[in-house]
């Protein structure tokens, strides 16, 4: 791989160096550029330990040791920004007297309360549910919406130390599967403390299938019962890396052609289209974050709703 | 011969990463056009339940995509797992 497309994919200059070092010992053909890129992807732009004077910061929990990721920082960020913004929101509405961005809120705040939680949890449920659930959308919105900020400043700062912006929380798989564990918890908690512990499993098949068949179709919703929070969190790790990787693919095509084994100037003529389809990427990007949010809440509503009320 | 061989596998696997990629967008593609023809459709026949069809497709169109996002993480870790 190109030294320079491997600073731009990991903004990191020991990377780059190694990637250097690759080509140097003859790696050219047959060198792993696929998983380098996925990896650089992964590791570098994504998830990286924080450090302060190039020593990673660590916190020790008993004996163990545990490294901080950029991805805790954006998180607590968004967390940070959901307190302030809808306290913000509520000051407004308390004195009677909002301006434009604190109705927006408010009115964000009401739709997943009408048209999302009530219809499928009815008034009573939704009531006592709905902090949860308005947590959980808000978290993944403005995770991904931070994850839409680029990163400038880290090639510029000594040491490797790290500025907490420009990262996806989402796009990494552990951070997703939190969220659907969660969900899967709920799912099977408030089963059961609606249901009565027992009840609940045995309200998994449906009634009125033969005896014989009974133990099969427990098997089978027992596993549809892990099912859906592990397709929640795919489908929003997946979501949330490929629109990284094609802005990646787009602005790597760039570096590709201005190699000076590509006639040079090759660039200058791909720099345009690349770039355009790149800002296009990202807008939809931006309408994806969004939808991605929505489509998780959604699914963990009807989800929890479902444990919550099962068919008899 | 045995790094010919290793070497072809690899290709042969990157091939099958690119042709799966491609083949599990062919089908989430039918399906999310057949999804939003029928959501069209449905509007235009009942434009008071706009609301409701949207959201419903819209779910419909996750589960697909979803499938989808399957079989693209399995051709994603045939490249990055060799």
């Amino acid at each position: 791989m190109h030294p320079l497309i491997a600073t731009l994919l990991q903004h990191a200059p020991e990377a780059a160096a190694n990637a250097a070092q690759a080509e140097l010992r003859g790696g050219g053909e047959g060198s792993p550029t696929g998983p380098a890129i996925f990896m650089h992807v992964y590791h570098h732009v994504l998830a990286q330990p924080l450090k302060i004077n190039g020593e990673p910061l660590v916190v020790r929990v008993g004996g163990y040791e545990l490294p901080i990721f950029n991805l805790q920082i954006a998180q607590v960020v968004s967390v940070i920004l959901m307190f302030v913004l809808f306290s913000w929101a509520k000051s407004g509405l308390v004195a009677g007297k909002q301006n434009r961005v604190q109705r927006i809120l408010t009115g964000w705040v009401l739709w997943i309360r009408d048209d999302m939680a009530r219809p499928i949890l009815g008034p009573h449920l939704s009531h006592k549910l709905l902090p949860y659930f308005l947590t959980v959308f808000f978290f993944l919105a403005f995770n991904n919406l931070l994850g839409l900020f680029p990163n400038p400043f880290h090639p510029l700062i000594p040491h490797g130390d790290w500025i907490p912006l420009g990262v996806t929380a989402n796009a990494c798989i552990f951070v997703t599967a939190g969220m659907a564990l969660t969900t899967l918890l709920f799912m099977i908690g408030g089963g059961m403390v609606m249901n009565g512990p027992l009840k609940f499993w045995t309200g998994l098949v449906p009634h009125g299938i033969p005896a014989a068949l009974w133990p099969l179709m427990f098997v089978v919703e027992l596993v549809g019962l892990f099912v859906k929070p592990f397709a929640l969190t795919i489908r929003l790790f997946a979501n949330m890396t490929g629109g990284h990787l094609v802005v990646l693919s787009f602005v790597g095509i760039l570096f590709y052609f201005g190699q000076a084994s590509m006639l040079g100037s090759l660039g200058y003529v791909v720099a345009l289209p690349a770039v355009a389809f790149a800002i296009f990427i990202m807008i939809i990007e931006a309408f994806v974050a969004l939808l991605q949010a929505y489509i998780f809440t959604l699914l963990s509503l009807l989800f929890i709703g479902a444990s919550l009320h099962p068919e008899h | 011969m045995t790094a010919f061989l290793a070497e072809a596998g690899l290709s042969f696997a990157y091939l099958a990463a690119g042709l799966g990629a491609g083949v599990a967008v062919i089908g989430a593609g039918l399906g999310i056009g057949r999804i939003g023809s029928s959501q069209a459709e449905g509007i235009a026949r009942q434009p008071e339940a706009a609301g409701n069809i949207r959201g419903g497709s819209l779910i419909l169109a996750a589960m697909i995509e979803g499938a989808a996002l399957f079989a693209i993480v399995v051709t994603l870790l045939l490249v990055v797992l060799k």
